[in-house]
């Protein structure tokens, strides 16, 4: 590794030393890619349906589409609830599989809960209470 | 707004030229960005490129048996919530799940190739 003339950026050994507007465009190009690789995540697999029945955004460009909001809109004869579970199906899957390790059932949640609460003041004050 | 802020310190001829070379460095990369989905037909010019952090542009020109041409633009537009998709500034619509796989895919080799055959840097 060594320094540019500016002090500030490391550069590997073999690396083209980039003239500012370069520099700027490299970065520009990161954040672009950065911005697409969070917006496309390859585990999602929306049914097909989803994007038939979704609201081309044509038809009112103040309608931003999501995943919710087609899925429960009811107007524009577009009501589909078989639709509406196989997205929730897919979305619990999605926040399962990211999130593990925390409780899945509500039972486990009510627990956690409850043994969260027992350890503060205002636990104290309902346990008096009663 | 860094731009802006530049914009304004250096004056309006310096700020032209930095665009004109901005201009020039995605005029060189959509070249590059045309040769990531394999061979082009004769008569075809294939250009993708990343226009801004939220744009990627797909175009292609060519001439028909009659020397009519054609040309198709497509952009796309990436949102926090998913891609959306024109084609020649209409057809607005989200891209299918496939879609977006290859367009990710394409995002990727993008900027590795660009960024080490234009710019001469490690990724």
């Amino acid at each position: 590794m060594d320094n540019n003339s500016t002090g500030n950026i490391l550069r590997y050994r073999g690396e083209r030393r980039l003239n500012p507007i370069e520099l700027e465009r490299s970065y520009e190009l990161k954040i672009a890619c950065d911005n697409a690789l969070s917006a496309i995540n390859p585990n999602i697999n929306i049914p097909q349906e989803a994007i038939d029945a979704s609201i081309p955004m044509g038809y009112n460009q103040n309608v931003q589409p999501q995943l919710g909001y087609f899925a429960n809109k009811s107007d524009h004869g577009r009501q589909n609830p078989d639709l509406a579970n196989k997205l929730r199906q897919e979305l619990d899957r999605i926040y399962s599989a990211n999130q593990s390790t925390t409780p899945t059932t509500d039972e486990q949640s009510f627990t956690g809960a409850q043994n969260s609460i027992q350890n503060t003041p205002l636990a104290e004050w309902f346990k008096h209470a009663a | 707004m860094l731009r802006k802020i530049y914009g304004q310190i250096v004056g309006p001829s310096q700020q032209q030229a930095r665009q004109e070379a901005r201009r020039n460095l995605i005029r060189k990369e959509a070249i590059v960005g045309g040769q990531l989905f394999g061979s082009v037909p004769t008569g075809h010019r294939r250009q993708f490129f990343c226009l801004d952090q939220h744009t990627w542009v797909w175009h292609e020109d060519w001439k028909d048996k009659m020397g009519q041409e054609h040309s198709r633009t497509t952009r796309y537009n990436i949102r926090p919530n998913g891609v959306i998709k024109t084609s020649d500034g209409k057809n607005y619509h989200v891209i299918s799940p496939s879609e977006a796989r290859n367009l990710r895919e394409a995002v990727v080799l993008y900027y590795n190739r660009v960024m080490k055959d234009l710019y001469g840097q490690t990724v």
